[in-house]
């Protein structure tokens, strides 16, 4: 049962087991968990709940960005050089993520141990993901859903010799609409929406929509998390509706996402002793170049990305020095109107690329970034997100630059444009060593940043950590965190299904802790 | 999770210094007067939610400049890109909106500091156009910013209209539109109107 915010003007109380803050793969996951173990469980979601059989997913960028996008697509870090990309709807971000399902790599798991975190590791993980891709039918997609962009990155990449992989995909009877960014229109896309959340109801969990929590409740004497105060809100003005919510509850999860976790608990004064709320907040922020080609290209078609390579996942260096990589690099899909607001000029010079736009291609990568920002709160207690692109991230991005002209042009294309203000363009490879002093920063170029984590950093030390092993608050007990916001460092992989894997064992955790 | 960037520039303004250059401005602007024949003639029959009516026609006359006016597609006017920006800057509010307000600012006075002895909005064509690509391709980061900021939103609310796809070959999407009260296109302009 999905209750929304039409349905409630006056105040309501409940008393669960467990209250998840958040649907989107770490809250719904968490949730059919516990539902599933037997323990009543209340899905507390901050947005709206928009369904394909009612046609509110209706492929319009304009409509669902703001139905279903936490800052309605605009929302940026302080510098204006991030686009912050994170949900907000009964789903959370996996509704317009691109259901690329990889699972978190040995060596970032083996990393994730390195740097404190233990009981996450490969053969932990490993029958999680067994599980998941079942769940979500991940598979690798076959030639009919590859797009004129996803054949000519393979054209690209073996000239190059690089080497190419079929991109593991969470999609059931995808008819290849274009529009997985605006969220699926015919429940193809194996977001939670359509997987974990309604198998979480069936297992008796229900969902307030709609409903944003105030803050986390504590006793005052154990400061132990009892619960949560909320409102509910109106969805044409974004203001309270009159209607509140309290809830008790044996365990509070928190699953509101990398942007949005670590606001909630600076909202609510929950305790931060060592100082690292809000810290190590990584984005996996992701440069993008265009091309032109003498074809149709139509980038809006079919699925976003079929095919990759992960020949530069890892970076490397040579004596302490960064030479290359640290990224995936994957074909892009943007639908017209986002390519008119990143391809560069106005007036006539951006008509002339507009009036091209089915022959323009494009690459893109995401940055492995190690250089955290921090999230802080505003005197209105809005959050304000500092990040600043810098050291090796920085060199990433312009290697990543490099590889994306590389491929573009031995893809076939003749000229590739930079998104940058200037509007640089190159005409030919031997001209990519402009990406070594080319202006890339503070809002010269704006990069999407879709992949937040780190805020509620994991470990069992509560000196240097937020979060225990078991998902547990250090200093918060009976508060569990279960997004990517306990992460030490990204996965370097898109990261739907590892936040899903670790919200499995947080389950386990909670179940533990309520038995 | 998703991979567009999609957001315009929230936190652009540097505030200490926009707040040095309209005291620059100030004294000078006092002695240009006002130009309300040619704001009025920009708002058209537009009634701005948010913004101030000066605000909006700056607004109007950027979003004019920066999508241009190629043979045959429809205008700026037509799809009423400065008022869905405007219905949009209402719902959202904030900094958001507290920032766009003073880039509009900015944007019509900066002139000024060029040392035009008019503003943005009374200058010729190819003086503004001059000018936004001073902003472009300038090395202040605040100019280039506003720019970049006030250009995303005029680009996406006239590129998201859907009479500008046919042109693009674009046949839009593959299911019907359904409003959302919550929405920004043409049809919440009217409903809330």
């Amino acid at each position: 049962m999905i209750i929304e915010a039409t349905q409630i003007t006056d105040h309501r109380s409940e008393d669960v087991d467990v209250v998840v803050i958040g649907s989107g793969c770490g809250g719904a996951t968490v949730a059919l968990d516990l539902a599933r173990a037997g323990y009543s469980v209340l899905i507390l979601e901050q947005g709206g709940h928009y369904s394909a059989a009612r046609g509110d997913l209706d492929q319009r960028s304009d409509n669902m960005l703001a139905r279903i996008d936490g800052g309605r697509g605009l929302d940026t870090s302080l510098n204006g050089e991030l686009a912050l990309m994170y949900g907000n709807c009964v789903g959370g971000a996996s509704v317009h993520y691109w259901a690329d399902s990889w699972r978190l790599p040995q060596d970032r798991a083996d990393l994730y141990e390195t740097l404190g975190v233990s009981g996450h590791g490969h053969a932990r993980l490993a029958p999680i993901f067994d599980r998941l891709e079942r769940d979500l039918n991940v598979h690798v997609a076959g030639p009919q859903y590859y797009n004129r962009m996803n054949q000519l990155f393979d054209v690209g990449a073996k000239q190059l010799g690089w080497h190419v992989e079929g991109v593991p995909q969470a999609r059931k009877g995808c008819v290849r609409s274009g529009h997985c960014y605006q969220g699926c229109s015919f429940d193809a896309k194996q977001s939670q929406l359509v997987t974990h959340i309604p198998a979480a109801l069936a297992a008796g969990a229900r969902v307030y929509s709609d409903c944003r929590v105030d803050r986390i409740l504590t006793d005052p004497r154990s400061g132990r998390a009892t619960g949560v105060q909320a409102r509910f809100i109106d969805r044409a003005t974004h203001q309270p509706n009159g209607g509140s919510l309290s809830v008790r509850a044996r365990a509070v999860v928190l699953a509101a996402g990398g942007y949005g976790s670590a606001v909630l608990w600076l909202r609510s004064q929950l305790p931060d002793g060592n100082g690292m709320v809000g810290k190590n907040l990584y984005t996996n922020p992701n440069p993008y170049l265009y091309a032109l080609f003498d074809e149709p290209v139509r980038l809006w078609e079919n699925i976003p990305a079929a095919t990759g390579t992960s020949d530069f996942r890892l970076a490397r260096y040579e004596h302490g020095r960064y030479v290359e990589g640290g990224y995936l690099l994957h074909p892009n899909q943007l639908q017209p109107e986002f390519l008119a607001v990143t391809l560069p000029g106005f007036g006539d010079e951006h008509w002339n690329l507009m009036e091209q736009l089915p022959y323009i291609g494009s690459a893109v990568s995401w940055i492995d970034d190690v250089h955290g920002g921090h999230i802080t709160l505003a005197s209105d207690g809005s959050p304000r997100y500092h990040y600043a692109l810098q050291g090796d991230d920085l060199l990433k991005i312009r290697d990543a630059f490099k590889k994306q002209a590389l491929l573009l042009f031995a893809a076939g294309a003749h000229q590739v444009i930079v998104p940058d203000s200037a509007g640089t363009r190159l005409q030919r490879p031997e001209q990519i060593a402009v990406f070594d002093t080319l202006d890339i920063q503070n809002g010269a170029v704006l990069y999407g940043a879709p992949h937040p984590a780190g805020t509620l950093r994991m470990g069992d030390d509560p000196a240097r950590a937020v979060v225990a092993c078991n998902h547990q608050a250090h200093e918060v007990p009976g508060l569990y965190v279960a997004d990517p916001s306990v992460w030490p460092l990204p996965p370097s992989v898109d990261p739907s299904l590892t936040i899903m894997a670790y919200s499995v064992i947080a389950a386990e955790a909670i179940a533990e802790h309520l038995s | 999770m998703s991979r567009v960037p999609v957001a315009s520039r929230r936190g652009f303004l540097k505030l200490g210094l926009f707040a040095s250059a309209a005291a620059v401005c100030l004294a000078t602007i006092q002695k240009l007067g006002p130009a309300p024949g040619r704001y009025e003639g920009l708002l058209g029959a537009e009634r701005p939610r948010l913004l101030s009516r000066k605000a909006f026609a700056t607004l109007t006359l950027f979003t004019m400049d920066v999508v241009g006016a190629a043979p045959g597609a429809v205008t700026v006017q037509q799809t009423r890109t400065a008022a869905r920006i405007d219905l949009e800057l209402s719902i959202v509010g904030g900094k958001l909106a507290a920032d766009i307000r003073a880039a509009l600012a900015l944007l019509e006075h900066g002139p000024l500091l060029d040392g035009e002895l008019a503003r943005y909005s009374t200058l010729p064509a190819a003086q503004r156009t001059a000018y936004l690509r001073r902003l472009q391709t300038g090395s202040n980061v605040t100019l280039r910013s506003v720019y970049n900021g006030l250009r995303f939103l005029a680009m996406f609310f006239y590129y998201s209209d859907d009479n500008t796809w046919p042109r693009l070959g674009y046949r839009g999407p593959w299911v019907p539109e359904k409003v959302f009260a919550g929405g920004n296109r043409i049809a919440n302009l009217d409903a809330r109107a």
